[in-house]
């Protein structure tokens, strides 16, 4: 669905921030998207959704050109960005508005999310808080049917119970055809939800994995000490150490945020000694 | 909605223009009925014992028309693509599923022939309306109603031959200031009215520094030139401006397309 080759891009000559990016992503999958600030994950999504040209390099999206933008790849794509724009209209009116663009807009499932984000279809956006706002988007976003929705920082301004009704949105409402890109600093809130990590540094892409094989190929664990152990990485923590060790046949859960670490620290070393 | 032409389609720019229409139908009456507003108590004030004390003639009309015309007219087409002045408004107008041509037409029919044509009936019916009232129901002001259209004539000196000339050529000066408006505002985020105002200015003394300049490396000055008063002459002259003109303004009009077009966030 997504194919990037040799992509390069610079918003000046001093600062490049893609060189060389190489990445596949396929349907069926909700992709986490992660880097430090500036890594450029902004400017990637804008640039699959077709906002921004690279400058060097090949960029497939669905088949298209992205930053042709022509209507029959827009209406597969749909992009939430991190602070989204509404016009002065009710959340019924904005459906009017903007629904009938959407080939595949499913009124029931924005109906459902409305309901489970616990937002009323009468109220006017302008009233809406900023977290208010994010939810309906994003159940705009979802109810779209796009092929491939992208968001970034979903999460950002969402009290804890939007938190969970969104995880629990995402993971019942993606079907096998779409893709769904998360950009994201808050590493915790997609943990549970993404099948699939892909860590931005300096440019490139550092770490590209499915979470199915990442917690096959590594363990995470809390250890009193680090004495007698393999350890990849390590990070002093509340009653001893946060580790990542080569998985020994255990089955524990994928700590993103100990992984992110340990690829900013060193990002050849993970893939490295795993492969 | 599906439809296979990703440059037009009828059917989407139907979408468009109903969406266009809904997100803008309040601002829109607001502006219709401030504008109307004021224009009422300006010809009122004007034609009472505070102003003239009697009705204004085609000659005034016209003045007024003129003025605020070209005030008005820049300022709304010089902020046409609202979307443009931030971001954030930025993304989802480029990501809504339309095609780039079908958003620069609407947004030219919208900006630049819907004022056209519905300022000067706007203006003529708040004449109307704010003149009749005023002659029956305050003073006798000597109302002309429709008669005033009679007295106004733009080319009033001119000889006749040269009347559709000269009307063609003031149209596509006005054309020419409207697109660079509609240009600046499609290629410039912050004051696109005020930026487009500047750049043209300081282009336009580039360009006459730059004449007054060959005139003199040239010499100009010394070339014997004969040139014969001659109707047919002065036509030729404007024709060739006019042309000139439409060409000068169907680079401005594709400039403001590709801007749109090619337009990144």
């Amino acid at each position: 669905m997504i194919q990037l080759q040799k992509l390069g891009f610079a918003y000046s000559s001093k600062t490049i921030l893609f060189n060389n990016l190489n990445l596949s992503l396929h349907e069926g999958s909700i992709v986490g998207v992660l880097g430090k600030n500036g890594a450029g994950k902004s400017s990637l999504m804008k640039m699959i959704a077709g906002l921004l040209s690279p400058q060097e390099g090949t960029l497939s999206v669905l088949g298209y050109t992205p930053s042709a933008r022509v209507p029959s790849f827009l209406q597969e794509v749909f992009l939430l960005p991190e602070e989204p724009e509404t016009p002065s209209l009710s959340i019924q009116e904005y459906i009017q508005a903007y629904s009938p663009f959407y080939p595949n807009f499913d009124l029931n499932l924005l109906e459902e999310s409305l309901r489970v984000f616990e937002l009323s279809i009468g109220t006017h956006l302008k009233k809406l808080s900023y977290g208010q706002k994010k939810k309906f988007m994003i159940a705009f976003a979802l109810a779209s049917r796009c092929r491939l929705i992208i968001m970034d920082e979903p999460t950002n301004g969402l009290d804890i119970p939007s938190k969970k009704a969104f995880k629990k949105l995402m993971a019942g409402t993606m079907n096998d055809d779409q893709l769904l890109l998360l950009s994201t600093h808050q590493i915790n809130d997609i943990e549970s939800l993404i099948d699939q990590v892909v860590v931005l540094d300096e440019g490139k892409v550092v770490y590209h994995k499915g979470m199915y094989q990442l917690s096959k190929e590594l363990a995470f664990a809390l250890v009193p000490s680090l004495e007698g152990r393999e350890v990849l990485y390590s990070e002093e923590s509340v009653g001893g150490y946060k580790v990542i060790t080569p998985n020994q046949k255990m089955d524990t859960p994928v700590d993103l945020e100990l992984l992110f670490n340990a690829l900013m620290k060193n990002p050849n070393k993970l893939d490295h000694e795993n492969n | 909605m599906k439809t296979t032409n990703d440059f037009f389609s009828a059917t989407r720019f139907k979408l468009l223009a109903q969406q266009t229409y809904f997100l803008n139908r309040k601002a829109f009456f607001k502006g219709i009925a401030g504008f109307c507003g004021a224009l009422f108590i300006l010809f009122l004030v004007m034609q009472s014992p505070l102003g003239m004390r009697r009705a204004l003639e085609g000659k005034h009309l016209l003045e007024i028309f003129i003025t605020l015309f070209v005030i008005l007219g820049l300022i709304y087409i010089g902020y046409a693509f609202p979307a443009f002045r931030s971001k954030e408004k930025t993304i989802p107008y480029l990501m809504l599923p339309a095609s780039a041509f079908e958003k620069f037409v609407l947004e030219y029919l919208t900006r630049i022939l819907l004022f056209v044509i519905v300022f000067p009936f706007l203006f003529l019916m708040t004449y109307m309306v704010e003149g009749w009232l005023h002659a029956n129901l305050l003073q006798d002001i000597n109302f002309y109603g429709w008669e005033v259209l009679d007295q106004i004539e733009l080319f009033k000196h001119m000889e006749e031959f040269m009347k559709p000339w000269s009307a063609m050529l003031l149209g596509v000066v006005f054309w020419t200031g409207i697109n660079l408006a509609f240009l600046g505002s499609a290629m410039f985020q912050r004051l696109p009215l005020l930026t487009t105002i500047f750049v043209s200015v300081a282009l336009f003394f580039l360009y006459f520094g730059l004449v007054v300049l060959m005139f003199f490396l040239f010499d100009v000055n010394s070339y014997p030139f004969v040139l014969k008063q001659s109707s047919i002459l002065e036509r030729v002259w404007i024709a060739a401006i006019i042309l000139l003109g439409i060409g000068f303004n169907g680079g401005l009009i594709a400039a403001a397309y590709y801007k749109v077009k090619e337009k990144e966030v």
